[in-house]
């Protein structure tokens, strides 16, 4: 899984999927006790029918909440705006009650999340928090809910399922808990898969099975799915489009193979640079000097300039998103230019 | 294997309690025998010298502690608590007669504060620093800062005396039952809604009631499914540790209403010297402390699989 080589050729997609996500200047702030925060800003992007979109970003970049506002798990104290969230061209996700956006969760959209080792109750069997979205959204009979449980566990490779079904979170290991979480999403076959960094708390070796699932569910349901990460790697192996985020904002997107072809951003140079090509060092994305800005300072202009070799005078200015053609497009003053001129 | 280690559980706490209720036996006997000299009591202030000393000879005080005491051990063993001279018969079943009242006293007060607690506290944690958040916090300090005889007694003056809804004192209907249980609710009420607000407030935070959320859920669902289940084995441990407190209140409340229970039977046998109910009641106390810290530590493991027969 390095970055830069064997990714196959037929990702070049140019075939236009209807959208199952489309996100539109997607702001996200948290109210504090007297001041209130912006972490997530100005973020746009769609996840097409089938497509997998990845996200990639420093730690702090604001992938997370993206994905908890999407999906409708931010804590109380966040503020969600947006010109437009739409899921399947329908549901409005900014503007949706919230009874009627329960009725998505878990069932057309659900998430992996970050965490697998604190993200299981821990009180309860796993066959239980499986079979609970089909309980609810499926209104099955317990026996019902069962067999399918029993059959998701098996989907998600997990050996002896039956028995799996009434163990504990704490008597699994971290891989196995991943994979009852992948299991909880996929349950009801939703229409959107958000997994977030899905691999990052596992080893090399699990990492590869978990991807080569979600491949395979990608294929044999038609799952679209937004993969976050900071691994330049999985995003080449699994991604078909890929957004950049920094200091909460997209500041690049691009196909995949365009992205490692020829990454506009410095921001995303530098990121592919600070790739080690042989997979040693996890962290690999420490190695950008200077650190993201925090919310509270946050420059009104580019939000990379501190640190970004090729900072000019203009890049105080509110940098332009600029379109480069077949739906690439990056936030910065180097590519204004281009656009003026195309 | 689950039973292997489960009775090799059982056979530890088997062993545990032993010690524990020899002291507490040891201690009994120790303060009747320094404290308690019946004898006076009995016999009135007009006593002759004389009369005393016949009497102490034919109860056996006069003979050494060590002798007494393997006396007393060998009579507990035979399930023996000696005689209760206010009713002239065995001690340990007028005891166990009134035992039936009292867990009627305590049920409905652990019912009270539950039902109360339950609700309130998982409110004022989803509902933190609200006005409603703030009023249970202050209701809480208050209940607690309450006395126990202070409460029961503004209970009797604005409930019973004043409005007439319950009759003041006295046992024979479920009205009777009504006020003791609230005055000995009060405390416990307090506490347990301290402890579920804070321990929600706690859960809450966990990455898993995030994930409960995610799967769309309904609100109370993962409130109380998720969350309030992660709450309970503080809040059994809570109740399990009060219960030496909420029984020296139930002593008060029975007393103040007079309930016909083990408490109100203390306090008269206490009074008048009737050392054998003293003794036969701090007994049956303690097996209940006991009792309920194993009830505990069992129900604890039942919830949390993650809790060991270890
Ligand atoms: N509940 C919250 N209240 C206030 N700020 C928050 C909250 N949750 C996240 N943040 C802030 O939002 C910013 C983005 O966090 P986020 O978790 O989305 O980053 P991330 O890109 O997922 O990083 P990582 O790669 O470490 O997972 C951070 O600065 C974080 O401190
Ligand atoms: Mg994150």
């Amino acid at each position: 899984m390095t970055a830069t080589a064997d990714f196959p050729q037929q990702r070049i997609m140019t075939e236009k999927h209807p959208p199952v996500l489309e996100v539109e200047k997607l702001q996200i702030s948290f109210r504090g006790d007297d001041s209130s925060t912006t972490v997530v800003e100005d973020v746009s992007f769609t996840v097409g029918r089938g497509e997998v979109v990845g996200i990639v970003g420093e730690s702090g970049s604001g992938k997370s909440v993206t994905s908890y506002g999407i999906m409708g798990v931010l804590p109380p104290n966040a503020e969600v705006t947006a010109s437009k969230m739409f899921f399947a061209g329908a549901h409005d996700l900014v503007r949706l009650p919230s009874k009627k956006r329960r009725r998505l969760q878990g069932k057309e959209i659900s998430m992996v999340f970050q965490e697998p080792l604190t993200s299981l109750n821990p009180l309860m069997s796993v066959g239980k928090q499986i079979a609970e979205p089909l309980r609810y959204h499926e209104k099955l009979s317990r026996k019902e809910a069962k067999r399918r449980t029993v059959e998701a566990l098996r989907s998600v490779g997990i050996p002896r399922a039956e028995q799996t079904y009434s163990s504990y979170p704490h008597e699994l290991s971290g891989g196995m808990r991943q994979r009852i979480m992948i299991a909880i999403a996929l349950v009801c076959e939703p229409q959107l898969l958000i997994a977030d960094e899905p691999t990052t708390a596992l080893d090399v070796s699990v990492e590869a099975q978990i991807l080569r699932l979600m491949k395979k569910l990608r294929r044999t349901t038609g799952t679209s799915i937004l993969l976050i990460t900071h691994d330049l790697g999985v995003i080449a192996e699994m991604a078909d489009r890929v957004v950049v985020m920094y200091a909460g904002q997209v500041v690049e997107e691009a196909e995949v193979y365009e992205l490692f072809r020829e990454p506009r951003h410095p921001y995303t140079k530098a990121l592919m640079a600070s790739t080690p090509k042989i997979e040693e060092v996890r962290d690999e994305l420490e190695s950008i000097p200077g650190a993201v800005p925090t919310p509270s300072k946050m420059p009104t202009g580019c939000r990379f300039a501190a640190r970004c070799p090729k900072a000019m005078e203009i890049c105080s200015e509110r940098p332009p998103e600029v379109e480069l053609g077949s739906g690439a497009k990056t936030r910065c003053w180097l590519y204004a230019e281009q656009e003026t001129g195309s | 294997m689950l039973y292997r280690i489960a009775t090799s559980y059982w056979a530890r706490y088997a062993l545990q309690i032993i010690p524990v209720l020899l002291i507490i036996t040891f201690v009994i006997f120790f303060l009747v025998y320094i404290a308690g000299d019946p004898v006076g009591q009995r016999l009135g202030d007009n006593a002759s010298p004389q009369q005393i000393a016949d009497l102490r000879e034919a109860m056996g005080l006069n003979r050494p502690f060590h002798v007494q005491y393997g006396e007393y051990m060998w009579n507990l063993v035979r399930g023996d608590f000696g005689e209760s001279y206010m009713y002239g018969r065995d001690a340990m079943p007028i005891v166990l007669d009134r035992l039936p009242n009292t867990f009627l006293l305590g049920g409905a007060a652990m019912l009270i504060s539950i039902a109360m607690a339950v609700p309130l506290g998982v409110l004022s944690a989803t509902h933190k620093n609200s006005v409603l958040d703030v009023v249970v916090s202050g209701l809480a300090v208050v209940g607690k800062a309450i006395p126990n005889f202070w409460l029961g007694i503004m209970l009797i003056l604005v409930l019973s005396v004043s409005l007439g809804l319950f009759p003041v004192s006295g046992s024979g209907s479920w009205a009777h039952l009504v006020l003791p249980a609230i005055t000995l609710s009060g405390g416990v009420t307090a506490e347990l809604t301290r402890v579920i607000r804070s321990n929600m407030l706690e859960v809450l935070n966990q990455d898993y009631i995030r994930t409960a959320r995610s799967k769309g859920l309904p609100h109370q669902v993962v409130l109380y499914r998720h969350a309030f289940r992660n709450c309970l084995v503080p809040c059994i441990t809570l109740l399990a540790l009060t219960t030496p407190l909420v029984i020296s209140s139930a002593i008060i409340t029975e007393s103040v209403f007079a309930w016909p229970g083990i408490g109100q039977l203390l306090v008269n046998a206490v009074t008048a010297a009737d050392m054998a109910i003293v003794q036969a009641v701090v007994f049956v106390t303690a097996l209940l402390i006991i009792a309920f810290n194993l009830a505990a530590d069992i129900l604890n493991k039942v919830i949390d699989p993650r809790i060991r027969f270890e």
